[in-house]
C-alpha cells in the first residue's frame, strides 16, 4: 500500500545492510491484510507504514499497528504524510517512534517537512549532515554535536520554507483539522454518489467504501480509457486530476492495473468541482466513443 | 479546431479503436521486442519478421494510452513491407516531426535538421499526430512504438 518514498529508502538499506523487507498484503476490500501481522513481524526492527494511502485513501489503524510492531520489539515509523494535511492527529496518542511529513501537500512549501521521533531515540542517533548548526565544537581533532533538534539541521536552514511551513500550519489550525476532514467526507460522499450513478459499473473506485475508513483520494479506472487519455480530456475542461501510478508502483501490480485517474479533494473543492468532473467525463467517453 | 482535437484527431482515434496488426507471430523467426514507458507504465511489444532487407511482417501487443496505441498502430501499417532503410528512414522523420517545436506549426516549414530528415518522406497519415507536440508530456507516448521498433530492427539486422 506504500508510496515509493516508504519502500526505496528501504530498499537502499537492505543493498547497503543486508536487511530483509517484508511486505504486509492489501486485502480486496483495500486494506491492509493484518492476518499474517505477527508473522511477519517476527524478528523484526521496524514496522514503516503510511496512516493513509494516497492512492486508495484508505485510513490505515495507526495505534493498532504501532502497538503489534511494539509487542513484537519493533519501532514503528509512521508516513503521515498523506494524514497531517487531512485529519486531527495525536502523536501522543499514536506511541509511534518515529512521525514523517511534508510540507507540499499541506499548502506549504515544497523542500520542507518534518521528522518527529522520540527524544531517546534522537539523542541515540548520529548526525547524518555535518556542519553548520549541528555542532558544539570543532577543533581539529574533532567535533561534538549540538542538541536535538540542530544535531540534525546541519548546514543553511531553508528559511523561507519554514516560515511559509509556519503559515500553512496557522492556516489549517484556524480551519479546524475536523473541519477540514468534514468537509472532505462530505465531498467524497457526493462524489463517489455521482461517479456511480452516472457512470455505474463502467467506471471502477480502488479504495474503501466506508466513509469513516477512507480519506478524500478517490482512484478510478473507465472502462476503455486509458487513465492518462481521461486525465488529458478533463484538463481541457479545467479539471485538475493525477494520472500514472501515484508513485505505488507495488500497490498498481496488486491492484492488477497499469496506471488510475485520481481526483483529490482539498479545502478549496466543492461540489461544483465534482460536477465539473462528472461532466468531463461525460465529455471523455463520448469523445473516445465508447 | 480545439487543442484536444488536435492531439486526438479522428484518424488516430480510429487507430486506437481498430489497431491494425494486433497480435503475434511465432518467434522464431520473428524477432521479439518489448518497449516500457516506465512513467507511465505504456507497453508496446513487437514482432518481426526481417527477411534480407525487408519487414516482410510484424505485429504488435502491449497496452497503454490511445496516442502510444495508436502511434504504434498506424507505425505498423507504414513500415509492413517497406525496406529496412526505408524503414529507419521513417523512424528518423518521425522523430523530427516530434521534435519541431509547436511555435513551428502554425505558418513556415520547419527547417534545420528537423527539416533535413523529413525531406522527401511521405508521412500520409502519420502526418495527424503532429498535434501531439502541444502537448510535450504525451511525446514519449507517441514515441514509444517507433524506438521499439528501432530497437527491433538494431537487434534483428545485428543477429
Amino acid at each position: 500500500m506504500e508510496h515509493h518514498a516508504n519502500i526505496v529508502p528501504w530498499q537502499i538499506l537492505a543493498a547497503e545492510r543486508g536487511v530483509e523487507l517484508r511486505f504486509i498484503p492489501v486485502t480486496p476490500g483495500y486494506e491492509l491484510d493484518l492476518s499474517t501481522l505477527e508473522q511477519l513481524l517476527d524478528g523484526a526492527r521496524l514496522l514503516a507504514f503510511t496512516a493513509v494511502s494516497n492512492v486508495l485513501g484508505t485510513i490505515n489503524d495507526v495505534r493498532a499497528l504501532v502497538d503489534a510492531a511494539h509487542a513484537a520489539g519493533a519501532l514503528a515509523l509512521v508516513d503521515a504524510a498523506q494524514a497531517v494535511p487531512h485529519l486531527e492527529i495525536d502523536v501522543a496518542a499514536w506511541d509511534a517512534d518515529f512521525v514523517a511529513w511534508t510540507g507540499h501537500k499541506m499548502l506549504g512549501p515544497t523542500g520542507i517537512g518534518g521528522l518527529w521521533a522520540r527524544p531517546e531515540i534522537l539523542d541515540a542517533m548520529p548526525p547524518f549532515l555535518g556542519g553548520g548548526e549541528m555542532i558544539r565544537d570543532v577543533t581539529t581533532s574533532g567535533f561534538s554535536t549540538n542538541d536535538v533538534p540542530w544535531k540534525f539541521e546541519a548546514g543553511t536552514p531553508p528559511i523561507a520554507e519554514a516560515i511559509g511551513l509556519g503559515a500553512a500550519v496557522d492556516y489549517l489550525r484556524a480551519l479546524g483539522l475536523d473541519a477540514v476532514r468534514a468537509h472532505e467526507q462530505a465531498l467524497t460522499a457526493y462524489a463517489l454518489d455521482a461517479l456511480a450513478e452516472r457512470f455505474g459499473e463502467r467506471l471502477t473506485i480502488y479504495g474503501p467504501s466506508d466513509l469513516d475508513r477512507r480519506g478524500g483520494v478517490i482512484s478510478f479506472l473507465f472502462e476503455g480509457i486509458h487513465a492518462h487519455d481521461i486525465s488529458q480530456v478533463v484538463d481541457e475542461a479545467g479539471v485538475c486530476v493525477r494520472a500514472g501510478h501515484h508513485c505505488a508502483k507495488p500497490l498498481m501490480r496488486v491492484l492488477g492495473v497499469p496506471a488510475t485517474t485520481r481526483a483529490s479533494f482539498y479545502v478549496y473543492n466543492d461540489e461544483a468541482d465534482v460536477d465539473a468532473l462528472v461532466e468531463a467525463l461525460v465529455r471523455a467517453e463520448q469523445f473516445f466513443g465508447i | 479546431m480545439s487543442d484536444l482535437e488536435d492531439l486526438y484527431r479522428e484518424v488516430i482515434l480510429d487507430h486506437y479503436r481498430a489497431p491494425r496488426n494486433r497480435g503475434e507471430l511465432p518467434v522464431p523467426p520473428a524477432h521479439k521486442v518489448e518497449g516500457f514507458n516506465p512513467l507511465c507504465g505504456d507497453e508496446v511489444v513487437l514482432y518481426l519478421d526481417v527477411d534480407g532487407d525487408t519487414v516482410t511482417d510484424l505485429r504488435t501487443a502491449g497496452q497503454g494510452c490511445s496516442i502510444s496505441q495508436a502511434s504504434t498502430s498506424m507505425m505498423s501499417a507504414a513500415v509492413k513491407g517497406k525496406s529496412v532503410e526505408e524503414a529507419r528512414r521513417l523512424i528518423r522523420a518521425f522523430k523530427s516531426l516530434m521534435s519541431i517545436h509547436e511555435t513551428q506549426l502554425e505558418g513556415g516549414d520547419p527547417d534545420g535538421a528537423e527539416a533535413e530528415e523529413l525531406q522527401g518522406v511521405r508521412l500520409g497519415d502519420l502526418a495527424a499526430l503532429q498535434g501531439v507536440v502541444k502537448f510535450p508530456v504525451r511525446i514519449k507516448c507517441a514515441t514509444l512504438g517507433w524506438n521499439t521498433l528501432q530497437q527491433g530492427l538494431d537487434e534483428a539486422t545485428q543477429g
